[in-house]
């Protein structure tokens, strides 16, 4: 592919995707308002998040406070923001992770056929049979409530998305001419694997992975509401949302406003990745 | 065809066993002992070690399994170590709340979902098709327990029309019933409407953009039985799929949303029982539930196979 085409399919990318109109945009935004906003937390508030100030419990007054404290005087902005270190931390920690494993079964279990290929894929089909939340609790049982332990638990939950979608491309394109030609001129199978088969799955790939982030955080906000995941005192959203709870009556906003945060951040991945598959592979409009 | 059925039915059993072998051996490897967690510190050690031997806990890790599955069999699905009763009781109890919260806001989700999905696809678009799209974008990114949380404060605190928690069966007092179930129900079926409109409409999309659609308005079939009697049988087979995995949503949903409203049904029994480690209600729940899932996909995938001898042939 010569370089005037490549630009040629950047530009025929960015006009699609971002002629989907302003909600795109405005997700894009979104994105950027809470990666800054994780990034910053410890340079621009000054104060940590498990800071009290006694004096000041359930303050409102948005003069030393912008968003006022909860009930144990912590400052409220500050303590969304780390949460939003915690959400993208966890989402993008498990993504990549689940990508990396779903990617490579996926790959083995459509070019190797028989009993690998169907041990996986029965493997796959049993996980989907619990439901999410559910496998992610009893797995975090066994890898522990630290941030870490959360990013694999909910990784392994996202891997039979990443395997299904891999293992589908290879079946359809591994008896094309080129692989058949590859195999040919005495490539070795994992070199055909890896240049010619995974290449092809690099758009829904690209989309598989936005929606996983979005999923990631809802799954770990659940968690963590429920107590089985990220456990009090760490700022998680949903954390908060458990603990402000028990004050919706006279303080909604320490319950409402970081469950805000997670559907804004979820729906923006949603909507990014509808963009995406627009944009990359029109033919997967639906399939995804 | 014989041949199809009983391929299926075999990958679907050995599912199911990949399954308990996943759930039993989790909840043995995991450190702490649960006889000890209920019975508390004061408990002499003998009596702890009984209560052990009782539930056959001290034998080899393999004996347990086949007591636990040689159970299963005769409709023994163990004991509570928590509760101090069996599990069957447990589930005769909650099992009924789970399932009339969740199956009304099954049926409102497909009936919702399906509609808007074939508005939406027949208005391509228009201003509906992006309302209902941004709807359903907006309802598959909302957490479950934050959506509760906002109703019962719009509803039950601010409006106060309706009571803010709690459950009542609906044969005690009927309409106390509906006004508690209300918004769990609405809270559960939001999710599934989002992806039942989704997929309905893509596939009818697909479904009336076909030849033999065009071939049929070109008789002068009516509009509306060229959707209803054309498109929509064919348009719907995706979407029988999803409303098959709905189970799972529901189950898991419950969860969330049972934790919210305070409903004592199976979502709060199984939070509580995996962070007690109750082994018997874990194990023999998340097996139920999958079998469950797997059963709704083996109709579905059966049903398929009788209607569509192209997918007969392409799984055979």
């Amino acid at each position: 592919m010569s370089s005037r085409d490549k630009t040629g399919n950047l530009r025929q990318f960015l006009r699609v995707f971002f002629g989907r109109g302003i909600l795109v945009q405005l997700s894009l935004g979104i994105i950027l308002v809470f990666v800054l906003a994780a990034l910053l937390a410890p340079v621009v508030m000054p104060y940590t998040p498990f800071e009290q100030d006694l004096t000041q419990l359930f303050a409102e007054s948005p003069a030393k406070h912008l968003l006022g404290t909860d009930n144990i005087g912590r400052d409220f902005l500050t303590r969304l923001m780390y949460g939003a270190q915690i959400s993208l931390f966890t989402s993008l920690v498990s993504s990549i992770w689940a990508g990396v494993v779903g990617i490579a079964l996926g790959l083995i279990a459509g070019y190797f056929e028989g009993f690998i290929s169907s041990a996986i894929m029965r493997l796959m089909d049993a996980q989907l049979s619990i439901p999410a939340l559910i496998f992610s609790m009893v797995l975090a049982m066994v890898l522990g409530q630290s941030l870490l332990g959360m990013a694999i638990v909910i990784g392994v939950g996202a891997i039979p998305g990443y395997t299904r979608m891999v293992y589908g491309m290879v079946l359809s394109l591994k008896n094309n001419d080129y692989v058949t030609a590859a195999l040919l001129v005495g490539q070795r199978e994992s070199m055909v694997l890896l240049k010619h088969l995974l290449p092809n799955c690099f758009a829904p790939l690209i989309v598989i992975f936005t929606m996983s982030l979005g999923m990631a955080i809802m799954v770990e906000a659940g968690l963590a509401y429920l107590g089985v995941g990220i456990v009090a005192p760490t700022p998680a959203w949903g954390v908060m949302v458990s603990e402000g709870y028990k004050y919706l009556t006279l303080y909604p906003r320490l319950a409402i406003l970081p469950g805000l945060c997670v559907m804004l951040v979820v729906v923006a991945f949603n909507i990014v990745g509808d963009g995406l598959r627009d944009a990359l592979d029109p033919r997967l409009r639906g399939k995804l | 065809m014989i041949n199809f059925i009983l391929k299926r039915v075999l990958i679907s059993l050995l599912v199911v066993f990949l399954v308990s072998l996943f759930v039993f051996s989790i909840m043995h490897v995991l450190p702490g002992d649960p006889v000890r967690l209920a019975m508390g510190f004061e408990a002499t050690e003998e009596d702890v070690q009984r209560v052990r031997e009782e539930l056959n806990l001290t034998k080899p890790l393999v004996d347990q399994y086949f007591l636990w599955i040689g159970g299963l069999f005769r409709g023994n699905f163990g004991n509570s170590i928590v509760f101090h009763r069996t599990v069957a009781d447990l589930l005769s109890e909650r099992l009924p709340r789970t399932i009339n919260l969740g199956v009304p806001a099954m049926v409102l989700a497909v009936i919702v979902g399906v509609g808007f999905g074939i508005i939406s696809a027949l208005k391509r678009g228009k201003w509906m098709d992006q309302l209902i799209t941004l709807i359903s974008t907006l309802g598959a990114g909302t957490p479950q327990f934050w959506l509760g949380i906002v109703c019962i404060y719009t509803f039950a605190i601010g409006l106060k029309v309706l009571p803010m928690q709690g459950y009542t069966a609906p044969q005690t007092d009927f309409p106390l019933f509906l006004q508690k179930a209300v918004m769990p129900i609405f809270c559960m079926a939001v999710v599934m409407f989002a992806s039942l409109a989704r997929q309905t409409r893509s596939s009818m999309l697909e479904v009336i953009n076909q030849d033999y659609i065009r071939t049929a308005r070109a008789y002068g079939i009516s509009e509306f039985s060229l959707i209803f009697r054309h498109a929509l049988k064919n348009a719907l087979i995706p979407v029988i799929t999803i409303i098959g995995m709905q189970a799972r949503v529901v189950i898991g949903g419950s969860l969330l949303v049972e934790q919210v409203f305070n409903v004592a049904g199976i979502g709060t029994m199984l939070t509580s029982a995996i962070s007690n480690r109750d082994y018997f209600v874990v194990q023999s729940c998340v097996l139920i539930i999958s079998l469950f899932t797997v059963a709704a996909n083996l109709v579905v995938d059966i049903l398929y196979g009788v209607i569509d001898p192209h997918i007969r042939e392409s799984r055979n």
